[in-house]
């Protein structure tokens, strides 16, 4: 074998060696200067690395947990098999397609699709001027703009928050509740909703104001929503 | 029991493991602590979605370093440490032993972050995280002679570089 101190140390330090070639090296480190420094300088390091973990805070493992718990559960993403789409075709074709008949779309509510809609123009329909943001900062993104108007008749407040990469959620503050969008999802609290409409995310939250989050990314808009203390309110564990 | 209830069951025991990659990913001590809540979101999305894993702490592990990648690819920053991101550890007994360990994990935490990312990565990963230099290889994407080069490489310029701070702050 090619003498290499830096390879066979690394392997050595790796647990890659077999026990033959271990031993042998084992044997070779008390002779060979050049080793032997390697293999010291690399357990030092080993040393100093494993000496600065840390463990994580308190407050760290509550904001999981509490995360965990406001998220619902995503639905089930069921694959049809190939032989039950044959099947169902051939039903269609036989039946003159009324078992396959397309159910009609539920409207959402107005303030639902209109701030939707607002969400994907790009959320030109706002004028100010308004208060300071609940936040400067939502995780990456940054504040951007705020301004008032009107959504399928409910007044709202907006602010945008964007990063330089063009992702961006908007928060909708009111002063009475967002109605529910069809789809949602609940909690097992019912405190919070969430829901996916035209590809954007929705967050809602009565407390501690009736707030309506919207992005095109749902974990960016769940930490939005967590560092603006939507999803704390009744959801955290009792200590 | 719940599903989140199982989900956690499962996975916080490895919530140490991703606070410290998401530390060495992020330098910033919000920031990581975003990431490592991020981590979690994207864990119990898959987790619902029908796809747990077969063993936690890689599975989390990856997917901590796909996001703090993309975060930093995202930020098109160079990441830079200030003594700010490093002198906020939680609150610790002031005497002089926990003072020693802080200077020490400060000058290590600094040697850490002057590593290229591969060798930073590599160190985290298998003296932090306690992954098999084959696992490191999967995470990574790279062969496993690699990754153990990276690994060495690191831990021997980690050494060499707090030696060399002791030295500057011994110096007269």
């Amino acid at each position: 074998m090619r003498h290499d101190p830096q390879r066979t140390a690394a392997a050595y330090l790796g647990g890659q060696l077999p026990r033959r070639h271990r031993d042998r090296f084992e044997a070779h480190l008390l002779a060979c200067e050049a080793c032997w420094r390697e293999v010291q300088a690399g357990r030092r390091g080993r040393a100093l690395a494993e000496a600065a973990r840390e463990v994580a805070p308190q407050h760290l493992r509550e904001r999981v947990r509490a995360t965990i718990e406001a998220t619902p559960l995503s639905p089930p993403r069921c694959r049809p098999r190939r032989w039950v789409a044959v099947t169902a075709l051939a039903l269609a074709a036989v039946l003159g397609g009324g078992l396959l008949a397309v159910r009609e779309p539920r409207t959402q509510p107005a303030p639902i699709a209109a701030a939707v809609a607002s969400y994907q123009a790009g959320g030109g329909t706002w004028s100010g001027p308004t208060g300071p943001p609940p936040a400067q900062q939502l995780g990456d993104l940054r504040w951007h703009s705020s301004g008032h108007g009107t959504l399928g008749g409910l007044p709202v407040v907006a602010h945008t928050y964007q990063d330089a990469a063009g992702h961006r959620v908007v928060l909708l503050r009111a002063d009475r509740s967002f109605p529910t969008a069809i789809g949602a999802r609940h909690p097992a609290t019912g405190a919070t909703w969430i829901a996916e409409v035209d590809g954007v995310v929705l967050f809602c939250a009565d407390q501690p104001a009736p707030s309506l989050l919207l992005g095109q990314d749902q974990a960016e808009v769940l930490v939005a929503a967590s560092l603006l203390g939507l999803d704390a309110a009744g959801h955290r564990p009792a200590p | 029991m719940t599903a989140a209830d199982d989900f956690l069951r499962a996975t916080l025991p490895a919530l140490d493991l991703v606070h410290n990659l998401a530390r060495r990913l992020a330098p910033a001590r919000a920031d990581a602590e975003d990431l490592v809540q991020e981590t979690y979101l994207r864990a119990w999305q898959a987790w619902t979605a029908g796809r747990p894993p077969r063993r936690v702490e890689p599975w989390l592990a990856t997917i901590c370093l796909n996001l703090g990648r993309d975060r930093a690819r995202r930020a098109a920053t160079r990441l830079e440490v200030t003594s700010d991101t490093l002198a906020d550890h939680p609150d610790g007994i002031d005497v002089a032993a926990e003072a020693i360990h802080r200077v020490q994990r400060t000058q290590v935490e600094r040697a850490l972050w002057a590593l290229p990312e591969p060798q930073r990565m590599a160190v985290t990963l298998m003296d932090l995280g306690g992954f098999t230099a084959a696992e490191v290889a999967a995470m990574l994407g790279s062969p496993r002679g690699t990754v153990l080069a990276w690994a060495h490489r690191g831990r021997k310029a980690l050494a060499r570089a707090v030696r060399e701070q002791e030295g500057d702050r011994h110096a007269p």
